[in-house]
């Protein structure tokens, strides 16, 4: 007692004094936290306790007729770094950018910023580079798995798969076309979580799951597509060619079986393609002057109205003078003197075109080529197609002229997939069909939609297509060695059509090489359209297109097995 | 020696009856003696049980979630394997990788020549089926036998092949 007493009075006041302070300090961070900022913080540790989470939808996968994947989903690392764990910026950065291709600087630059915490330096990585940085076991560098859409067979289809951009959202092709049905619904999850941020399993969470997307069953058959890539890629690189296009379809139920266009490129590398005009796809959204294919479809229309028949014979000449006293020829000049219908399509011959669609008269004509589709969309179940060019009378830019020039088809603009389409309503006995390239789409719930053929209008009866293929099948045979194939029947028609300039008139020197046709005549099952641009080794569509047709249906006809119809002339 | 009527000696026997009724019964000693200590030691074993139990739970719990998490952590690695081998059976169904081990490894070259050659499928005969043999019962005493020797046997339904028509 007496020591206690011996405690000076000051001190204990001190004490006591430094005993309330604390106390007050102490109360008034309680009051905060309880009174000012309760609130927020009672709902911070809420958000942090049950944070919501999008589970994200597994894309559906694309696959060809056959069941062979096109497009499915892998997982991908995509590489972040928490700024303030590094140990060293500029060694992580060095390191790094060996294994990502980045500029050793440029990251130095994103993970020094002094107002990020956290920043996302690459992502989809490749395996070999998620293996590296791994191995490299640096602090401050996170690995997070993200799906990545790839395409097993490269650059294969790729202006009909089109590809997923980063936001994993598709772009082109079937993957934007079909986006909505295979991206499937993210799902979300609120759960409660640890200390670490990780779901508990058993804690208290609302889960709304994933609807996950539909896979589509093209009408491709890579095998047919391969044919036609490969046969495509030979012949540019044959005929020293700008481009091309090749479509093979069933002419019976529309389906498209493969369709290529060159130049392509590899979806997988979407983001290296430096001109955006690529992702396009030339079958269904650039349009050409046709040619002479066209004619084979205006005779159809002549048959059908009773214009002209099949045993009509014009009276020929090397040139027709039209209403305005212009002159227009044959190719080449040539008269081939007075011709049937079915030598205006054997020699090609402008001035019996012109008989046709003159005998025909404005309205018949253009009723016809309406009903064959032309003017419009085909349907196909892709976005971004073209309805072409075609003016009608009455149009501001439709003159008299264009009844003749039409005729062989010049003055109007087609797509490819319009021309095959028309060609095989003739194949297929006078029905316009809808193209199409899904043919199933598998549900997840197990349900399965077939598409079935879609018949839009009967253009033509069967007599005048059954004449028409007869028609064509004598052009085929009649230029045998060049696009026939020996043993087999094919009905075709070629074209060489001028390219229209800037100035208003055709580019001098420069065509488009195009046949299209269907086989084998007796029954047809494929019809093909093979587009040349600007051939260098030969401008005639003949000469350009012609090879390639007769190596695709080979090709066909051995795949398929289908047996020709006279085997003693099979090579 | 008094004498007792019959009446006298059955009214003291009943009085005996009586005072031996009213005699007060050593009262039984209790197992349990439940007091306020007691009551408190209950409460607080009770407690205690019930903590236990509810710490073992937890735990059970906990560690349940544990497992889960790592079962659906390995659900998910293997979820990802199988993507990735799916994606590289993909690319080795490719036709491009196809022809190159077709040409490459083993040797083959694209077709070049090729003949259709019309086959006429062969006439089938009617095949006469020939007798199904009666299956020989076995007695009691040698299933038994076979039984306690771990003989087995197979039995196979009989099926009627005069219903099936073979060629036309």
């Amino acid at each position: 007692m007496d020591a206690v007493n011996d405690i000076p009075r000051s001190r204990i006041i001190i004490l006591l004094v430094a005993f309330i302070l604390f106390s007050m300090a102490v109360g008034y961070r309680v009051f905060s936290f309880q009174i000012v900022h309760g609130l927020d913080l009672t709902e911070q540790a809420q958000q942090f306790r049950f944070r919501e989470d999008v589970v994200p939808a597994e894309r559906g996968d694309i696959l060809d007729r056959r069941g062979r994947k096109l497009a499915t989903n892998v997982p991908a690392d995509r590489i972040s770094v928490i700024v303030h764990q590094l140990d060293d910026p500029g060694d992580t950065a060095r390191e790094l950018a060996q294994i990502i291709n980045r500029d050793e600087g440029e990251i130095l630059e994103a993970i020094s910023h002094p107002d990020r915490e956290w920043v996302v330096l690459q992502r989809r990585l490749s395996p070999e580079a998620s293996q590296q940085i791994k191995s490299l076991d640096m602090d401050g560098i996170v690995l997070d798995p993200e799906p990545r859409r790839t395409y097993p067979m490269g650059n294969f289809a790729s202006q009909v798969l089109g590809f997923v951009n980063f936001d994993y959202e598709g772009s082109y092709g079937v993957e934007g076309a079909y986006h909505s049905l295979i991206a499937g619904e993210p799902g979300h999850l609120i759960g409660e979580r640890d200390g670490a941020g990780n779901v508990i399993a058993l804690g208290h969470s609302t889960w709304d799951p994933a609807q996950d997307g539909a896979d589509l069953v093209l009408s491709i058959d890579s095998s047919v597509q391969r044919i036609v890539e490969e046969v495509l890629r030979e012949t540019i690189e044959d005929m020293d060619a700008a481009g091309g296009t090749i479509i093979v379809q069933n002419p019976n139920t529309g389906a498209i079986l493969g369709m290529a266009s060159h130049p392509g490129y590899d979806p997988n590398e979407f983001n290296q393609v430096q001109d955006a005009q690529l992702f396009g796809n030339p079958a269904i959204s650039n349009v050409y002057e046709p040619g002479s294919t066209m004619k084979a479809l205006v005779m159809a229309i002549g048959l059908e109205t009773g214009a002209v028949a099949a045993d009509t014979v014009h009276p020929g000449g090397p040139y027709r003078e039209l209403p305005g006293g212009e002159r227009v020829y044959n190719a080449t000049l040539m008269d081939f003197g007075p011709e049937s219908m079915t030598e205006v399509l054997v020699h090609s011959s402008n001035v019996g075109a012109m008989y046709v669609a003159e005998q025909l008269g404005e309205d018949d004509l253009y009723r016809g080529l309406t009903a064959f589709g032309f003017g419009d969309q085909t349907g196909i179940d892709l976005s971004g197609e073209e309805s072409g060019l075609f003016p009608l009378p009455g149009d501001p830019n439709w003159y008299l002229t264009n009844l003749y020039t039409n005729s062989f088809g010049q003055g109007m603009a087609v797509t490819p997939l319009q021309l095959i389409n028309a060609i095989s309503a003739v194949g297929n006995g006078g029905q316009l069909l809808t193209p199409y390239l899904v043919e199933e789409i598998r549900h997840p719930d197990g349900k399965v939609e077939q598409t079935e053929p879609e018949v839009i209008r009967d253009v033509i009866s069967p007599e005048t297509a059954q004449a028409v293929n007869q028609m064509m099948t004598t052009t085929v045979d009649s230029a045998q060695r060049v696009y026939g194939v020996p043993g087999y029947q094919i009905a075709a028609k070629t074209g060489t059509a001028q390219i229209p300039g800037i100035d208003g008139g055709y580019e001098p020197g420069a065509t488009i090489g195009s046949i299209v046709g269907f086989g084998p005549s007796d029954d047809p099952q494929f019809s093909v359209i093979v587009k040349i641009d600007r051939p260098q080794e030969s401008q005639w569509g003949e000469r350009a297109a012609g090879p390639a047709f007769q190596e695709i249906f080979e090709e066909l006809f051995l795949l398929y097995g289908i047996p020709p119809s006279d085997p003693d002339q099979v090579r | 020696m008094s004498t007792l009527t019959h009446g006298q000696r059955a009214q003291a026997a009943r009085r005996e009856r009586e005072q031996a009724r009213a005699q007060p019964v050593a009262p039984k000693r209790p197992y349990i003696i439940i007091n306020g200590a007691t009551m408190v030691a209950i409460a607080a074993i009770a407690l205690t049980l019930i903590g236990i139990l509810y710490l073992v739970q937890t735990s059970q719990v906990a560690q349940l979630g544990y497992d889960l998490s790592r079962l659906q952590t390995q659900r998910d690695a293997a979820t990802l394997e199988i993507s990735e081998l799916e994606y590289e059976i993909a690319r080795y169904e490719s036709l491009q990788t196809v022809e190159e081990v077709a040409t490459s490894q083993l040797g083959m070259t694209p077709l070049s020549n090729y003949a259709f050659i019309d086959l006429r499928m062969p006439e089938q005969r009617n095949l006469t089926v020939p007798p199904v043999a009666e299956s020989e019962s076995q007695t009691f005493f040698e299933r038994v036998f076979d039984a306690v020797l771990g003989v087995g046997s197979a039995e196979s339904e009989r099926v009627d092949m005069t219903q099936y028509t073979l060629g036309e």
